[in-house]
């Protein structure tokens, strides 16, 4: 029960009238690309349609939602919105219950928005292209961009909590972009180190480069690491 | 006063640095239980660096703080509440969080008393009011170390009349008070000690008549 009230305290901050509206707009953004896309490339074949219709909108949506995903975890971190941890503490609740449920909220927002736009995106197919049909790979591809996007949310944090400067956020955006056009090329060995630890989606985007355990094992080890610089790292200013 | 008195923090040569900056090193000092400590100096002369050393925001570069209780009460210089929640439904919820015991119907009680709308949105409040509900948070608990960071920051005369009253209240009730302030001469009916604070360290403390 207190945990749960926990992150209800979370969440009123997290979702303030701010990250509200970032969060709407993006959305009205995305739908309306998804719309467009839909329009514009009805051409030929229903299979080529579809295929190009899903090519275009998640590329879009991968840039659009890792930057909506890193801001979002950044300016939650900010000494100012992260104040309120000083009425937590000294009511016994550790550090790392607070950074903890913290991180848990940021990937509950986050995973109810991925959500949102996955119905968006088939919405718009089923009503702009004739003969669109549900594919598992959407999901996939969805479940992708959400994974990748917590990956790099995760190394904004270690930004932000090091920095303490709101646009760190656009260092991992920026790193998520060439990543993800690095892997449109020859993959090297330099790529395939590299895509360790910026993971990517392969170039059908419907899985990652990597196994799912290699990302699951980097957002586990992201996640301590923070946790750990999170507990040493002196709150200065409230 | 209280015959058990005991410490309830405990200062052993405390350093902290921000940076190669110096802004805290105090060889030793110790707030006993039941007191009511005012906390004075310039700004940046170290008084907010010791607060946030004992509710542990802060760690230590040097030296130890030993904080006897886990029931602290803290009322920060600057805070900034969350939007899109009412007054009441912020307290509640971080009354459950805090888990001290404070009801719903104490959090209705005490935004009344202090004359403030329970359904109005926080940010809403003007900042007097705003200042009203961190005092609200802190003393609603049951807690046995109060703190509080300016607390008469933005409070008209008669709420920082009202104030005072709550201090004497929580004295009466025993409880030990840290007050950080540059206004002392509010608080000459209720504090026991004045600290004094000088680039980082304590010059002087003067225990009340």
């Amino acid at each position: 029960m207190k945990l749960l009230n926990l992150i209800k305290c979370h969440l009123s901050y997290l979702l303030s009238k701010s990250s509200i509206t970032i969060i709407i707009i993006v959305n009205i953004i995305l739908f309306i690309v998804y719309i467009t896309n839909a329009l514009a490339l009805d051409l030929g074949s229903v299979k080529e349609a579809v295929d190009n219709y899903y090519e275009a909108s998640l590329t879009m949506t991968r840039i659009i939602f890792v930057l909506l995903s890193c801001f979002i975890t950044s300016n939650s971190f900010t000494s100012k919105n992260d104040a309120y941890l000083a009425l937590l503490i000294t009511s016994g609740i550790k550090k790392e219950q607070y950074y903890l449920t913290k991180v848990s909220s940021i990937v509950f927002i986050l995973f109810i928005n991925i959500f949102v736009l996955c119905l968006l995106y088939l919405l718009s197919g089923f009503i702009f292209i004739k003969g669109f049909v549900y594919d598992t790979r959407f999901i996939n591809a969805f479940l992708c961009i959400y994974i990748i996007a917590l990956i790099y949310s995760l190394y904004t944090n270690l930004l932000i909590t090091t920095f303490k400067n709101l646009f760190t956020f656009l260092l991992p955006t920026l790193a998520s972009i060439l990543t993800s056009s690095l892997a449109q090329g020859k993959i090297n060995i330099f790529k395939k180190i590299l895509f360790i630890f910026f993971p990517t989606t392969s170039p059908s985007q419907d899985s990652l480069f990597y196994s799912i355990y290699i990302s699951i094992a980097l957002l586990i080890i992201l996640i301590v690491t923070n946790l750990v610089l999170y507990v040493r790292v002196d709150k200065r200013s409230e | 006063m209280n015959s058990n008195i005991t410490k309830i923090i405990e200062i052993d040569k405390l350093c902290k640095y921000y940076g190669k900056n110096k802004v805290l090193d105090i060889d030793y000092f110790c707030f006993l239980s039941s007191y009511t400590y005012l906390l004075i100096g310039a700004n940046g002369a170290g008084k907010s660096t010791l607060i946030k050393l004992i509710i542990n925001l802060i760690k230590a570069s040097r030296g130890s703080i030993y904080v006897y209780t886990k029931y602290i009460s803290y009322v920060p210089e600057r805070f900034l509440f969350p939007d899109n929640i009412k007054t009441y439904d912020f307290l509640c919820t971080l009354c459950k969080v805090r888990g001290f015991g404070a009801t719903n119907s104490d959090v209705a009680r005490e935004l009344e008393w202090w004359g403030i709308d329970k359904d109005k949105n926080i940010n809403a409040l003007s900042k007097g009011m705003k200042q009203k509900v961190l005092i609200i948070q802190a003393i609603i608990e049951d807690s046995e170390l109060y703190i509080f960071d300016e607390p008469l920051n933005g409070l008209d005369p008669n709420s920082q009349a009202d104030f005072i009253q709550v201090i004497k209240n929580l004295k009466r009730l025993g409880k030990t008070i840290i007050v950080c302030t540059h206004y002392d001469k509010y608080y000459a009916s209720v504090f026991d000690y004045l600290v004094y604070f000088n680039g980082g360290m304590i010059s002087e403390v003067i225990k009340s008549n």
